[in-house]
């Protein structure tokens, strides 16, 4: 097995022991255990976080922003299926050619997405108050990254730069902005779990009603 | 960088907080800007240091600089900040000036952080540095030096309550009627805003009378009744302990059933739901708002509400600290539904509800009183655009600053609780 797999390997296997540890952690915590009776259920306003707490309806932050959102989504789309074919790649296993072609062209826009995000970070003046050289690495690592699983694709044969990117990428998550991958869950079960404990997830109402 | 006695104080404070909530939401957020829209700073003043994802970057790049490894070997390339005089000042303005810890922008935020909590962290280090702003520390000061807020001395607040207690006899054509106070195994226990008795004592009339009309076995506890916490929102978390301590002691003193807190956002909110975590138990007794008990009231007949008493057109503001974090959303609605003819809701509203912009302590702080009332704008546009006559929120904080905004935006409206609103609508048996 060539050195390039073995690298992609260790870095799938750190990441993910790393995440594990990380929500066991988190969400172990007996310091964020609550005294306060709940007046709701948490565990169901957790799930209710996870699931249409995150509709674009309920966000403003995303019906308000719709080309901000649709983009962020595409681009993440774009990332997923791309790490998807990670092991398609690494296992060498063929799909159907319309499968690999319409895979082509999601993972194209999402890194298109990438770059208009990229670009909207850099011209927006409140976007650049906001943003470290980590932010524009972050979403350059993750673009590039697309780029390269769309040219793995045409070129099968060649997956050696796609998989050292790969682990490079998958290295640097818990280094910088990128480990919002880890937190993203633990986050919203919590921020889920205190609107839950309150009664306010996923919707109020009570006795007198 | 060395660090001064007080910059090492905070940074100790922020190291005692990390845990896994606080490790977890202070890694989420990806700076995407979006959550300007979600706060009233940001809506009434867009400047970036309004975004809320901003505020909180600032606590994220010294959390960055001293517990990662990448903000200690590269913080440039991180964002991160050494906790110096500057860095300081962009905190005490973040956290104190630029935020009422409403946390409206958390249920909408891309991720989910919990913003105003991470906000409240960093208030608790800059506590710890003596930077609290001062009319806020005073006020702090005043309740744990004198047991209220407002400094007054327990005889001032007995003869209030006392000529109160002779006008609800006249009111209700009743001698027996009465405010007891300091009565053992009552039923419940009230708690008074100190604003009440000083400056709005019509409010405890109108209680009175509700509690009269109920037949409620109650009291007012004349040496702790103060329903504020405002050590909660300034950071001092030992200060805020020692309030819900008091309060929990004198409850547990009276023997009291119920503990209700009277129509007050923060103060329900650091009892009801922070007290248990700063004392590390639950309380041996309940604790309600005044609005759950007066909507229990009146959904089991025991008082008798007659709506045409209150003809005019009614909206509601919702109090951040009592519906969005606090669970009381529907029994405020369910109660002026009952109490009032016309009742408009204003938009949004309910767990969306936006900011007075009195909240977070911003009104004791007036080195920020311009940004409040600019912030608080995009509230006085929400009332305007009801047509409503009257608005109605079960919060004196809140009922503060809307009366400065009624003033400064001319809306012409007129600023009421909840149980005043109920106290007008009641019907006494004979």
């Amino acid at each position: 097995m060539p050195y390039y797999y073995y690298f992609l390997l260790i870095a799938v296997l750190s990441v993910a022991l790393f995440t594990v540890f990380q929500w066991i952690k988190v969400l172990t915590d007996k310091r964020d255990l609550p005294f306060a009776p709940p007046l709701g259920r948490p565990s169901t306003a957790a799930i209710y976080s996870l699931t249409l707490g995150m509709s674009p309806l309920k966000k403003e932050t995303a019906h308000q922003h719709w080309p901000t959102y649709i983009a962020g989504m595409g681009f993440h789309i774009g990332l997923f299926l791309a790490l998807a074919w990670l092991p398609l790649h690494f296992f060498n296993i063929a799909l159907p050619s319309f499968i690999i072609s319409s895979s082509k062209g999601v993972i194209a826009l999402g890194a298109l997405f990438g770059v208009i995000i990229l670009i909207k970070r850099v011209s927006l003046k409140k976007m650049r108050q906001l943003s470290t050289p980590d932010d524009y690495f972050s979403n350059l690592i993750v673009t590039v990254f697309q780029l390269l699983s769309v040219r793995t694709l045409d070129r099968p044969s060649e997956p050696a730069l796609l998989m050292l990117w790969a682990g490079v990428m998958l290295f640097y998550i818990p280094f910088g902005k990128l480990r919002h991958a880890i937190y993203f869950v633990p986050t919203r079960i919590l921020l889920g779990r205190y609107f839950g404990q309150r009664g306010t997830w996923p919707k109020p109402g009570r006795a007198s009603q | 960088m060395t660090l001064t006695a007080n910059q090492q104080k905070a940074l100790d404070i922020l190291g005692s907080r990390i845990s896994g909530r606080l490790i977890s939401h202070l890694n989420s957020c990806v700076r995407c800007g979006l959550c300007g829209e979600s706060c009233h700073y940001y809506l009434s003043d867009p400047k970036p240091e309004y975004l809320p994802g901003y505020k909180i970057e600032q606590l994220g790049k010294v959390y960055r600089r001293y517990h990662t490894l990448p903000g200690k070997l590269a913080p440039k390339w991180t964002g991160a900040r050494d906790l110096d005089d500057e860095m300081v000042q962009t905190l005490v303005d973040a956290f104190y000036g630029s935020c009422t810890l409403c946390n409206r922008c958390a249920p909408h935020c891309s991720i989910g952080v919990d913003i105003a909590y991470l906000i409240r962290t960093g208030r608790s280090m800059l506590q710890a540095m003596n930077l609290v702003p001062k009319g806020l520390q005073s006020t702090v000061d005043t309740a744990l030096n004198t047991g209220n807020n407002m400094g007054i001395p327990r005889e001032d607040l007995v003869d209030t309550l006392d000529w109160l207690a002779e006008d609800l006899q006249m009111e209700v054509e009743d001698d027996s009627a009465a405010i007891p106070l300091d009565k053992k195994g009552a039923q419940v226990l009230y708690t008074l805003n100190p604003r009440e008795p000083k400056f709005f004592p019509l409010s405890i009339s109108a209680i009175s009378k509700i509690f009269y009309a109920a037949r409620e076995d109650w009291t007012i506890s004349t040496q702790c009744y103060d329903v504020t916490n405002y050590a909660y929102f300034s950071g001092d978390t030992e200060g805020a302990r020692d309030l819900v301590e008091r309060l929990s002691n004198e409850t547990v003193k009276l023997q009291a059933k119920t503990l209700a807190m009277a129509e007050c956002g923060h103060g329900f909110r650091a009892f009801r739901w922070e007290g248990p975590e700063y004392i590390q138990s639950q309380y041996p007794f309940e604790v309600i708002s005044i609005i759950e008990l007066l909507a229990a009231y009146v959904k089991s007949g025991r008082i008798t509400l007659d709506k045409s008493l209150n003809s005019d057109t009614v909206t509601l503001h919702d109090p951040c600290n009592l519906v969005r974090n606090g669970g009381v959303v529907e029994e405020q609605r369910y109660v002026l539904n009952h109490a009032v003819s016309h009742f408009v809701e204003m938009t949004p509203n309910r767990i969306n509800n936006f900011c007075c912009g009195g909240g977070g302590g911003a009104l004791a702080m007036s080195e920020y009183k311009d940004r409040r009332i600019t912030a608080g704008k995009i509230k006085a546009e929400q009332i305007r655009a009801t047509g409503a006559k009257i608005v109605a929120t079960p919060c004196h904080n809140c009922i503060d600053q809307l009366m400065e905004l009624n003033q400064h935006y001319k809306l012409g409206v007129e600023i009421k609780t909840v149980a005043e609103l109920v106290a007008d609508a009641i019907v006494l048996s004979s």
